[in-house]
């Protein structure tokens, strides 16, 4: 008896299941609302803000011309997708509700005053770069530059940006981690970024970390803190709400 | 006159003494640190009212103390059945204040059961006027059989 109403809740759910076709396209081809789409993606999941329509569009296309390749091999697993897709919709869902309930001043206020510590600006770096062609150009500056500060780039074929000041948070690991150990003055050994550049920085100036960030500053973080903390509660309240209305 | 003024002056600073010095007592809740502002003062009062209400058991008020964050993710369920009623032969002792910011406060006290002495310290913070209690559930039951302490 147990198995047949396990059998049952399974069939039913299955009867209710979103349907999905997936095939593979014949006719690979980028629209602008995918680019669109696409730029959207990246800003949401990596903060990132792409600016260069044809690069996102070649990403576009690659990650169509794979995916393609990969349907045509019989690689899809499609009750896998159907959960996954299930879950990230129904995960959309109670979030965008979530969006709309108004969380009072005084929750947020409390929950700034408790994690005060954590809502401590960044310090921040004053940074040099220097680019060379060569590794050995970039090797030899490396090696005078960090005993002798007066030394002129243009000698070993290079250049100079100063980057200026920007906060320690938005420097790329491992420079980062180099830069809050060794501070104001250290010079970084030679990165390679291609076969023809190498970027040797300096840490011209470093501040050490400032005040506590303003209330209204955090506000929208703390927010969303909360809403991944209520997250649970507020889909079994949904849940819950739509069951008393199926009934 | 001299004199006149001099006595007005005394009634008013005694009067303006009386005052400040006037905050709620319980029999089981003792306050030795002596506070040095009205947001002290403000804080001794919520700290009585928030420990009396733990051990008279008025859980609902206790709950109104709550930080308000804490009662947002939480809710009155969650809290009801993890943050448990003081022993009623309980004395709690607030001994120190330390200041850790323009809001926020590190409360030392001692809660005394019986023969037993526990120190312990919370966290206060200040907001629109009143303060608010942080609360720790108990993540385990007690199996002493006991209340919390």
């Amino acid at each position: 008896m147990r198995y047949i109403i396990v059998f049952l809740l399974i069939y039913f759910q299955y009867l209710h299941a979103i349907d999905i076709k997936v095939q593979p396209d014949k006719n690979i081809q980028v629209l602008p609302s995918d680019v669109f789409a696409m730029k959207n993606f990246l800003k949401k999941k990596y903060h990132f803000i792409a600016t260069n329509d044809d690069g996102v569009r070649k990403l576009v296309k690659e990650n169509r011309i794979l995916a393609n390749e990969y349907l045509k091999a019989g690689k899809l697993n499609m009750n896998l997708l159907k959960v996954e897709l299930e879950k990230r919709f129904a995960d959309a869902y109670v979030r965008d509700l979530q969006k709309k309930i108004k969380i009072p001043q005084k929750v947020l206020k409390s929950y700034y005053y408790d994690h005060l510590k954590e809502f401590k600006q960044s310090p921040k770096v004053e940074i040099v770069r220097y680019s060379f062609n060569t590794y050995e150009n970039a090797e030899k500056f490396y090696r005078q530059f960090k005993n002798n500060k007066q030394i002129n780039v243009s000698d070993f074929n290079g250049t100079e940006k100063d980057i200026g000041i920007v906060d320690l948070d938005r420097v790329r690991e491992p420079l980062k981690g180099l830069a809050q150990e060794y501070k104001k003055g250290y010079v970084s050994p030679p990165y390679i970024w291609s076969k023809d550049r190498y970027d040797v920085y300096y840490i011209k100036n470093f501040i050490k970390r400032g005040k506590y960030k303003k209330f209204d500053e955090v506000k929208e973080d703390i927010k969303k803190i909360l809403y991944d903390r209520t997250f649970v509660k507020e889909r079994e309240k949904i849940i819950s709400s739509h069951m008393d209305k199926n009934k | 006159m001299k004199q006149k003024a001099k006595s007005i002056y005394l009634i008013i600073l005694i009067f303006v003494a009386g005052c400040a010095l006037k905050t709620v007592q319980y029999p089981n809740i003792k306050i030795t640190d002596r506070y040095h502002s009205l947001k002290e003062k403000q804080l001794i009062e919520d700290f009585s009212e928030y420990w009396h209400a733990r051990i008279s058991g008025d859980m609902k008020k206790a709950f109104s103390y709550e930080l308000p964050y804490q009662r947002y993710i939480d809710g009155w369920k969650v809290y009801r059945e993890t943050v448990t009623p003081l022993r009623k032969d309980a004395f709690i002792e607030l001994k120190k204040i330390e200041p850790i910011s323009e809001n926020v406060v590190i409360v030392y006290k001692v809660v005394r059961i019986k023969d037993r002495n526990l120190l312990q310290k919370e966290k206060w913070i200040y907001l629109d006027g009143r303060w608010y209690h942080k609360y720790h559930q108990n993540i385990m039951p007690d199996f002493s059989g006991k209340s919390e302490f």
